[in-house]
């Protein structure tokens, strides 16, 4: 993950590489829901698709468990609909959910859950105007589905053709440039009942936003759900995602010591950095129920100086 | 291997970037970034692809008795007898107070380990029976390099049978062939690179192998079949080499009793306990094990395995009647 190209002892042209991927791409995350209604019909199929208008390579597909104890009765199966093609190139067999993607959200009163470290694939290149139908039933004949609601979301870039390289964005590009990397924590209080609208405004240095992260100030009731978030650059026009989903598919929640959630990461890392333009508001629109969590969590954002 | 792995994922979110750069501006100088950074993916693939062909990987496995008194020495010895090999890692099923001390045997007797340390140090533990290590499989801290004739020595102590009776230790090596074939590197490179025009094929993809089988009885030691009734399970053809480099399971109650690269005629391992291979797919740790190198799948070869139904560490069994997956994950080269 790009953590692995994002350390301290970068050199220059190392920099340089990264900045060229950032002012070329964007991160984006597409969720795909499935409401199964009745877990009782034997054998059911349930699918939900979702649309790119842009050239779109994925690289994480994750999934959102809010049950008690999963049993793991649930195949999902992403296909590529105008091609036929199945993104994970597999045909012998409907493989459960864990082989194929990675679980953001779990149960935290129960160790039997999927595994919750993220991972990623080589990105697979879904052309513009393509519809990925993602379909889920039980991966094997005599299982029945039980669980309720699932989320999954794709994760991944967009390649951007126009770099937005105006002189002021290239003069606070070069004045990072000009100094050591410098690491940043940025943070958004969330504890409040509702929605709101958060702004985090950018200095002079450009940077790259590398990932985000959750601490509880309180503990989550079971199979807490968070709500939504969605992230736009309001100077770029820019969205990391179009439809709200739980911020728990993009930022850990890391264990106030109250319960051992078992995480390996304090952060989840993007696709691919962003680049935050010198000045540029950065907007997250937070949808939150206090019901969940009392005293609300805080969620923070990594950046480095490019 | 498993980092230039990720590494390679990284130059090819770059590369895929550049490309469209590339190709919106036709500028001479993004034309040349975007090839520059094809041209290090395609050396790192053809480097993946010689040294996991320079290597067959093999899991083992080594029953351990009770010992009388918690002072008594149990040795195992493992060769591969006139084969060059190499340990990556292994994972114990021992008593919470075993002991190991790591011997090399061979013409010069060298100590690995300078005293007996617990095992849990060495090796990680499965994830049924007796769950007293990290469950997550570590690898040593250096791969241990036997030459020929070599024989690794293991050395346990304390082990009486409180917690886990009879014990086992499972190791992931893989044995290091001396050359490869004449032609192995240009083939390799031919699959990648078309050797006419110079164009790169394709790039890599990621590929998930699965191995469906279906016990029909609960009775240990039955055997499971494929979809079709056969005992023979086999992996679909590809019409691309993939390079394996995870595997994981839906079920730990049950031996492999062969596992099999038909194409290079490799036996991967011999009537194992599938926990001292794979994890559950439903592990909080980890949904996959890493594989003790990378492992190549040539292009219109097939694994072909068997499963025998129970097992030795567990008194469960895998659910009959059930389709159960073992699943590889990899790359396409």
């Amino acid at each position: 993950m790009i953590n692995l190209v994002n350390t301290y002892g970068l050199t220059l042209a190392q920099r340089r590489n990264s900045l060229q991927r950032a002012l070329h791409s964007q991160p984006f995350f597409s969720r795909l829901d499935f409401s199964i209604d009745d877990p009782n019909v034997a054998y059911p199929s349930y699918s939900s698709k979702a649309q790119t208008d842009k050239d779109f390579y994925l690289t994480q597909v994750i999934n959102g468990n809010y049950l008690d104890t999963p049993t793991g009765t649930e195949s999902l199966n992403l296909v590529i609909a105008n091609e036929g093609r199945n993104i994970f190139g597999y045909q012998a067999a409907d493989l459960p959910i864990p082989f194929v993607s990675w679980t953001a959200i779990r149960n935290f009163f129960t160790m039997n859950n999927y595994c919750v470290k993220q991972s990623e694939i080589i990105p697979t290149l879904i052309k513009r105007n393509s519809t990925i139908l993602g379909k889920m039933k039980p991966y094997a004949e005599k299982l029945e589905p039980t669980q309720t609601d699932v989320n999954v979301v794709l994760a991944g870039y967009y390649p951007l053709a126009d770099s937005y390289l105006t002189d002021d964005v290239a003069r606070g590009v070069n004045e990072s440039l000009d100094k050591p990397i410098s690491f940043d924590q940025w943070l958004i209080e969330v504890d409040y009942d509702g929605s709101k609208s958060h702004i985090l405004s950018n200095d002079r240095y450009a940077r790259l936003v590398l990932g985000f992260g959750i601490v509880p100030r309180s503990t989550f009731t079971q199979t807490t759900q968070l709500n939504s978030i969605r992230i736009v650059d309001t100077y770029r026009g820019i969205e990391f995602n179009t439809l709200p989903f739980d911020p728990q598919f993009i930022a850990p929640v890391v264990s106030t010591g109250e319960f051992n959630t078992a995480r390996e990461t304090q952060l989840y890392y993007l696709p691919v950095e962003y680049l935050w333009h010198p000045f540029a508001p950065l907007r997250f629109d937070i949808v939150n129920d206090l019901t969940n969590c009392a005293d609300g969590y805080d969620f923070v954002m990594l950046t480095r100086t490019v | 291997m498993h980092l230039v792995v990720e590494q390679l994922k990284e130059l090819i979110k770059s590369y895929t970037i550049a490309q469209a750069v590339a190709r919106a501006s036709s500028a001479k100088p993004d034309i040349d970034y975007a090839l520059g950074l094809l041209d290090e993916i395609n050396r790192i693939r053809i480097n993946l692809a010689l040294q996991a062909e320079m290597r067959q990987i093999f899991y083992s496995q080594l029953t351990v008795q009770q010992a009388a008194t918690a002072d008594s020495v149990l040795n195992q010895w493992f060769s591969k007898n006139d084969k060059a090999w190499t340990l990556r890692r292994g994972i114990a099923e021992l008593d919470d107070n075993a002991r190991v001390s790591l011997l090399n045997q061979g013409d010069r007797q060298r100590a690995i380990t300078r005293q007996a340390v617990p095992f849990q140090q060495l090796f990680s533990t499965v994830s049924i029976g007796a769950n007293n290590g990290s469950a997550i499989p570590f690898d040593l801290a250096e791969p241990l390099r036997f030459a020929e004739n070599q024989t690794l020595n293991i050395a346990i102590t304390n082990q009486t049978g409180t917690d886990a009776d009879p014990a086992y230790l499972w190791l992931h090596g893989a044995v290091t062939l001396e050359a490869l074939a004449g032609q192995a590197h240009q083939a390799l490179r031919d699959e990648i690179i078309d050797p006419v025009s110079g164009e790169t094929r394709y790039l890599p993809e990621t590929q998930l192998v699965p191995m469906p089988f279906k016990f029909d009885s609960a009775t240990a030691g039955t055997y499971a079949t494929d979809p079709s009734g056969n005992q023979d399970v086999f992996t679909v053809k590809n019409d691309r080499s993939v390079l394996l480099t995870r595997v994981g399971c839906t079920t730990l109650n049950c031996r492999v009793d062969k596992l099999v690269d038909e194409g290079r005629n490799q036996t991967i391992c011999d009537r194992v306990e599938m926990a001292g291979i794979a994890p559950l797919y439903t592990n909080a740790y980890s949904t996959w094990y890493d594989l003790p190198y990378p492992h190549l799948l040539r292009r219109g070869d097939r694994l072909r395995a068997n499963f025998m139904q129970g097992s030795l560490i567990n008194s469960g069994n895998a659910g009959n009647e059930l389709t159960h997956v073992l699943t590889f994950d990899g790359i396409t080269l």
